[in-house]
């Protein structure tokens, strides 16, 4: 008898220590949702819809507020703009509006309309398996250019990995990075247009 | 192996000296010579009743070492013919397949063997492109060479050869060699002129296109090491060496270059360059075989401006963010970059005028320079200028000296220059051009104009005088730090900036933060400034812990006050702006009638966070908090109603204010 309680007693701990260690796990859903939708801001120019997403419309609702409800208030930001207040508070496991990814995403967008698409677009540079860009073909590139190139990806590629840590660390998670990077990655390709070029897992080089 | 070949060798000498009467027909599995293997080899020769015996050669797959030949196919179709009694001709339609670049898919071949004079002349006419090469008999390895518009890229793999990530591209040369070919070694020299020639590398960091020029070279590779030596005059082009892209003048440039090819590196051991009108250079450099940099050692170069920055530089300046630059005068210098980072470099200016289209920065007659090495100390230089303007505050002329000791370039004694009516007096100021680029400035500012400074920065029209001390300032790659502060002198008071940092000054999102102090200012001056109607009085605040992140607030806790004097009606207007309303027993139509009224006190405060501000006044009252409680008759009080309001929304009414446009009082 004394036995059977020991062995219940014991039976009981590991269900209290099963419960206490809470596993956080990773919303990859929502992630793959929220990079899409950071992506797609990148990449399409204005008014032109992410090719493989649903989303609404830009809609802009920076109405001044009723008094009192400005507390409530969530940030202003570009991803509210894009993300419906409802449509977003439903699926919110993971954030990728702070101030600082917000400058990081504004300022990757332009470098990505004026001078990244051209040369997605030539075939010179694509989407590495890792969720940067890399040089796909220099033979593509001016002799003239090509310093300003290989700056342009170093310069993309360091912005990019601000995001997927400035993400991680946002959602309390600084261990995510890697996931993030990842559910990016592949984000980056399956936004990619056709033409564009991209990194198979293996690093080989895949005409989209 | 050794006597195969050279059995080998006596069987086609066997067949070529036998007597054309019968059909000889040789087959072989496998004939190999030095440097030659070639399969499927078969041989005829026939009689031929109208004319000469016709020979006819296949080779299933032959292999030449010294061209990067492997698995080529080789036809030959014509016929043989005795000139003398020692002296042979073999004339016909020679047809290769899987060469590189497709070299010789179809040419026209006259050969003459010559038993007495032991040689071999191969002539070969393939459309635009002759080649004639010329061999002992007995020693076929060793040719020379006479080419005339040969495509460079039937040269692909000779390239490979010494430098495998190397790619031919268009264009042609002319080249006279001698050839000396072993299984193992060859040595080449000869001379060469190129037509327009390109070449490239896989990661394409090595490259150049249209190249024109003439020069000779000498070549030698002994295993898997090359060294090649030219020496030539090129005239136009580009070319590309890693960080350097050059677009060459027309006019001619010497050019003398070492090369050596060992496998993962190529190694520029000497380079001597001069374009004799803006640009000469002597050094050396080193890439991994994939075009990056491991080590430049300029020993010398002079370059002559504009130039020199037309040709040499506009790419470098490019990636530098400085896209179009006007220039004129002379640098000199010399640097050393090795092991990953710069070891010692050496910049002279004379007559230097530099000025970036961005309006950055801009110099004027600037003489002297820096001489600066990672340890040990050096003498001391001086670098003066008559005029030199940053973003856009135009410093006058100054001449400072300074000095490198340990690694650092120091300002060797303190200099004063002149800045918009007063003076910037740098006290100190140390920079590292290694360890994340570390700087440290003390410096002082005394008298300068605000008016004018406002001008510059296109501010609203500040009066008064700025000064103020900086005791330490810190740049370390990531973050810039102040200690003391700045203390603007100005609306007849003082504003003093302390605990100033700016972190990520060259990211997306620079974070500035710093506390401000206002003391005794003038409200009159201050409201017309910014014109927002007009108070008088004395204003007194402050805002602590502001965070200003890319530049737009992000936080601060912000009081103001001012304890009496007058107010104006549309200063009530803005200020109603902010407090969500104008509130108080008067009627606006009344309030009308009145130009200004009196006040005894006027208090604002918000604390800035999540994008919202908490608002407070002098005190709070029931729904509120009062902003200006008035003073005499009429007696108006201003009380805010919003608590918290909408940053954003607060910044776009300000500025609405500001503009003179829209508010009107209910």
């Amino acid at each position: 008898m004394r036995k059977v309680g020991v062995v219940l007693f014991a039976a009981l701990a590991v269900v209290i220590a099963g419960c206490v260690t809470i596993n956080v796990y990773f919303p990859a859903a929502a992630a793959e949702q929220a990079a899409r939708k950071f992506i797609g801001h990148v990449i399409n120019a204005p008014g032109e819809l992410p090719p493989s997403s649903s989303s609404a419309p830009d809609e802009p609702s920076s109405e001044p507020l009723p008094a009192g409800a400005a507390s409530a208030y969530p940030p202003l930001s570009l991803v509210d703009l894009l993300i419906p207040a409802a449509h977003a508070a439903e699926q919110a496991d993971i954030r990728i509006s702070t101030p600082r990814i917000e400058a990081l995403r504004a300022r990757m967008r332009a470098r990505f309309q004026s001078r990244l698409k051209p040369l997605l677009d030539s075939g010179a540079i694509g989407f590495t398996h890792d969720g940067l860009v890399a040089l796909h073909d220099a033979g593509a590139v001016p002799l003239a250019q090509r310093n300003q190139v290989r700056q342009l990806i170093a310069e993309e590629n360091a912005d990019r990995k601000q995001v997927y840590q400035q993400v991680a660390v946002a959602n309390g998670h600084a261990e995510w990075e890697p996931k993030i990077q990842a559910t990016f990655a592949r984000e980056w390709i399956n936004e990619a247009h056709g033409g564009w070029y991209y990194q198979n897992a293996a690093g080989d080089w895949l005409r989209k | 192996m050794r006597w195969r070949s050279s059995l080998t060798a006596c069987c086609i000498l066997l067949v070529l000296c036998a007597p054309a009467r019968a059909a000889v027909h040789v087959q072989a599995g496998l004939l190999t010579l030095p440097g030659v293997t070639a399969q499927h080899v078969d041989l005829r020769l026939e009689e031929n009743t109208a004319g000469p015996p016709q020979l006819s050669l296949q080779i299933g797959s032959l292999d030449v070492a010294v061209l990067g030949w492997r698995g080529v196919g080789l036809s030959f179709e014509g016929s043989l013919a005795r000139l003398q009694a020692t002296r042979w001709q073999v004339k016909g339609e020679l047809a290769l397949s899987s060469t590189p670049g497709g070299a010789l898919r179809q040419a026209r071949m006259t050969a003459i063997l010559d038993r007495d004079a032991n040689t071999a002349q191969v002539v070969l006419d393939a459309g635009t492109t002759d080649l004639d090469i010329a061999m002992p008999l007995d020693q076929p390895s060793h040719l020379q060479i006479d080419a005339s518009q040969l495509p460079l890229a039937w040269a692909q793999g000779v390239l490979e050869r010494i430098w495998k990530a190397g790619k031919l591209g268009k264009g042609s040369v002319d080249a006279r060699l001698s050839l000396d070919a072993g299984d193992d070694a060859v040595r080449s020299a000869g001379n060469f002129t190129l037509h327009s020639a390109a070449f490239d590398s896989s990661s394409g960091t090595l490259a150049a296109q249209a190249l024109d020029g003439r020069g000779k070279w000498r070549l030698q590779t002994a295993g898997r090491r090359s060294s090649i030596e030219v020496d030539a005059t090129l005239q136009g082009g580009q070319l590309l060496l890693g960080p350097l892209y050059a677009a060459l003048p027309d006019h001619a440039s010497q050019v003398h270059l070492q090369a050596d090819f060992a496998p993962g590196s190529v190694r520029l051991s000497s380079v001597r360059f001069n374009d004799g009108d803006a640009l000469g250079l002597r050094g050396s450099m080193a890439f991994t075989s994939d075009g990056e940099v491991t080590a430049v050692d300029i020993e010398a170069i002079e370059a002559r401006l504009p130039q020199a920055l037309q040709r040499y530089a506009r790419s470098w300046l490019q990636t530098l963010g400085f896209g179009d630059v006007s220039s004129d005068g002379l640098l000199s210098g010399s640097l050393d970059y090795s092991g990953g980072a710069l070891r010692s470099f050496r910049l002279n200016a004379s007559d230097l005028d530099l000025a970036d289209a961005g309006g950055r920065i801009a110099v004027r007659g600037m003489n002297g320079g820096f001489d600066w090495r990672a340890s040990g100390s050096r003498d001391p230089t001086t670098l003066a200028w008559r005029g030199l303007r940053l973003w856009s505050l135009p410093l006058g002329p100054a001449h400072t000296r300074w000095q490198s000791r340990d690694g650092m370039v120091r300002l060797a004694a303190p200099v004063g220059i002149p800045l918009l009516g007063g003076q910037l007096r740098l006290q100190q100021l140390d920079w590292s051009p290694v360890s994340r680029q570390h700087l440290g400035v003390s410096l002082a500012v005394t008298g300068v104009s605000m008016p004018a400074l406002s001008k510059t920065l296109g501010w609203p029209q500040f009066q008064g005088t700025l000064a103020g001390a900086i005791p330490a300032l810190h740049y370390h790659g990531e973050q810039v730090d102040l200690e003391g502060g700045l203390s603007l002198h100005v609306f007849g008071g003082f504003i003093d900036v302390t605990d100033l940092s700016l972190q990520r000054p060259f990211e997306a999102a620079p974070l500035l933060q710093a506390d401000i102090a206002l003391r005794d200012l003038d409200l009159q001056a201050v409201t017309s400034t910014f014109k927002v109607g007009s108070m008088t009085g004395r204003l007194d605040g402050a805002i602590k812990g502001l965070r200003l992140l890319a530049w737009k607030p992000v936080a601060f806790d912000a009081s103001l006050h001012a304890d009496g004097g007058r107010i104006s009606q549309r200063a009530i207007d803005s200020l109603s702006q902010l407090g969500g309303g104008l509130a108080g027993g008067l009627q606006s139509a009344v309030l009308k009638i009145f130009d200004s009224f009196g006040y005894s006190a006027f208090g604002l405060s918000c604390r800035l966070q999540n994008e919202v501000c908490q608002m407070g006044g002098i005190e709070p009252v029931d729904g509120g908090y009062t902003i200006v409680e008035g003073r005499g008759l009429p007696h108006i009080e201003v009380i805010g109603h919003q608590r918290a309001v909408d940053w954003p929304t607060l910044v776009a009414r300000l500025k609405a204010a500001s503009k003179g446009g829209g508010p009107t009082v209910h």
